[in-house]
């Protein structure tokens, strides 16, 4: 009996044709190794976690542009009533926040907005800092707000 | 260890005793008796049905008998079964080999199965699959295949080579080729035994052969002698068209042992072939019956299975 590499075994010779005749089967290589991978790649695309998106939005008064700018996930710019009114019909800041009228409860703020802006529609809500100085919680527009755009407009404090 | 006793005590390779097999209301194997010698081809014919498969599938030990002995190079596969795996090679009626390995890998692959042999490549030379070393199984054509199952068997350098109807459903010339590779295992002393249901093949290859119906051995010999047996040396059939032949007047001729009819023509079964033919055409020129065919052939293990049973081996 002549002497026996190891590939000769039977155990190594099976192993191998069941390798074989896997990467020989185009279509069991495509489901069994290519399908999940991709399956997984685009499932984690699909579901990554997103960097927090910052809002844009205006304040009338330095006050309360510099009281809002401590709240990272806000882009605050000054801007005259007139300039922000503009801004938020077309859209170029998501609400605007100006000092309530004389009188109202809260002495605080009030906050506009267009709600035909999916953005803001989406979010629903602001986070203020109470560091701000602000009425600190997430202000929910809704509740607060009417929007800018509407015929009937109406706003209300926070 | 028996083994070698028993070894010693017998001269066949392969002994089968009463054995009966039968698959729920079938009596496939109905005590069968067999006794295959050291070095010969042994053939067992019988139509379909006939129990040569279950026969040679319990000698395989891929089977399990009801009972009765059988007893393979000595050995019994209930004691011996993984030394008698080493020592037969087996080609079964059809065998499905991975379609996605070439016809390399797979004697390898079988080849690894036994501790000794021929290699893959020479048994690759031994069936002339030479051109066909690295095409993958599933493009090689039916004797290719057939020859590829055949170096599987053979690639362990077997003692006993049992051949389940191996050249059903090739083309002539596949079969030939495939008589020609068994006859050189067969003059390299190897005992084989053969299942077939053509009887050309069975004289061809066979030293003996038994002729199997309903799961028993109804004549075993060699095939020289059960055709001597019948007493009929010679078979001339004809044909008359659709006249009328007056069967008693051929019947009565010098020489002529049997007379029968089948598939409108007349088969005569006769010992002196250039006394009968020229009587049998005098006889039908006197009938005036138009001859429209005429053959004559030497009688064959056909002839002795239907002289035995009354039908044709191809009979369903």
């Amino acid at each position: 009996m002549s002497k026996r590499n190891f590939t000769d075994h039977a155990l190594v010779q099976l192993t191998l044709m069941r390798m074989r005749e896997f990467i020989r089967e185009p279509e069991a290589l495509f489901w069994s190794m290519i399908f999940p991978i991709a399956l997984a790649a685009g499932l984690g695309i699909a579901f990554r976690n997103r960097p927090p998106e910052v809002l844009k939005i205006a304040a009338v008064t330095p006050r309360l542009a510099e009281a809002l700018r401590q709240e990272k996930l806000l882009d605050v710019t000054q801007l005259p009533p007139e300039l922000a009114e503009q801004f938020i019909r077309t859209g170029k800041v998501a609400l605007v926040a100006e000092p309530a009228a004389e009188g109202s409860s809260n002495g605080g703020i009030v906050y506009r907005y267009d709600d035909t802006n999916p953005e803001v529609a989406r979010r629903g809500c602001l986070p203020i800092k109470r560091s701000s100085g602000l009425p600190a919680g997430k202000t929910r527009f809704r509740e607060t707000i009417r929007s800018c755009a509407n015929p009937d407009r109406d706003t209300s404090t926070s | 260890m028996p083994g070698p006793m028993q070894a010693s005590q017998t001269q066949a390779a392969l002994r089968v005793r009463n054995l009966r097999k039968t698959y729920k209301d079938v009596v496939a194997v109905d005590g069968l008796d067999l006794e295959i010698l050291s070095g010969e081809c042994f053939g067992l014919l019988g139509p379909n049905g006939a129990g040569k498969t279950t026969t040679i599938e319990i000698c395989e030990g891929l089977t399990e008998a009801d009972s009765g002995e059988v007893d393979v190079l000595g050995l019994r596969w209930s004691s011996d079964a993984p030394a008698l795996r080493q020592k037969l090679g087996i080609q079964l009626q059809e065998t499905q080999l991975a379609e996605k390995l070439t016809v390399f890998e797979t004697l390898r692959l079988f080849r690894s199965f036994f501790h000794q042999g021929p290699g893959a490549e020479d048994a690759i030379r031994m069936v002339q699959l030479e051109e066909k070393r690295d095409a993958r199984v599933g493009v090689l054509s039916g004797g290719q295949k057939q020859r590829l199952a055949l170096a599987c068997a053979l690639v362990g350098d077997p003692e006993l080579l049992f051949l389940d109807e191996p050249t059903t459903g090739l083309d002539p010339q596949a079969r030939r080729q495939l008589w020609d590779l068994i006859e050189e295992f067969k003059a390299a002393g190897r005992t084989i035994l053969l299942t077939t249901h053509y009887m050309d093949e069975a004289e061809q290859l066979c030293g003996r052969v038994a002729i199997m119906d309903h799961g028993k051995t109804i004549a075993q010999g060699t095939p020289r002698e059960l055709i001597a047996s019948i007493g009929v040396e010679h078979v001339v059939e004809f044909s008359a068209g659709n006249t009328a032949v007056d069967l008693s007047g051929i019947r009565a001729m010098a020489g002529v042992r049997d007379v029968r009819t089948e598939n409108g023509s007349v088969l005569l079964q006769v010992t002196e072939l250039h006394k009968a033919v020229p009587g049998l055409l005098d006889e039908l020129t006197r009938q005036g019956v138009p001859l429209t065919e005429l053959r004559t052939h030497s009688a064959t293990l056909e002839d002795v299975f239907v002289h035995l049973t009354g039908r044709h081996l191809r009979d369903e």
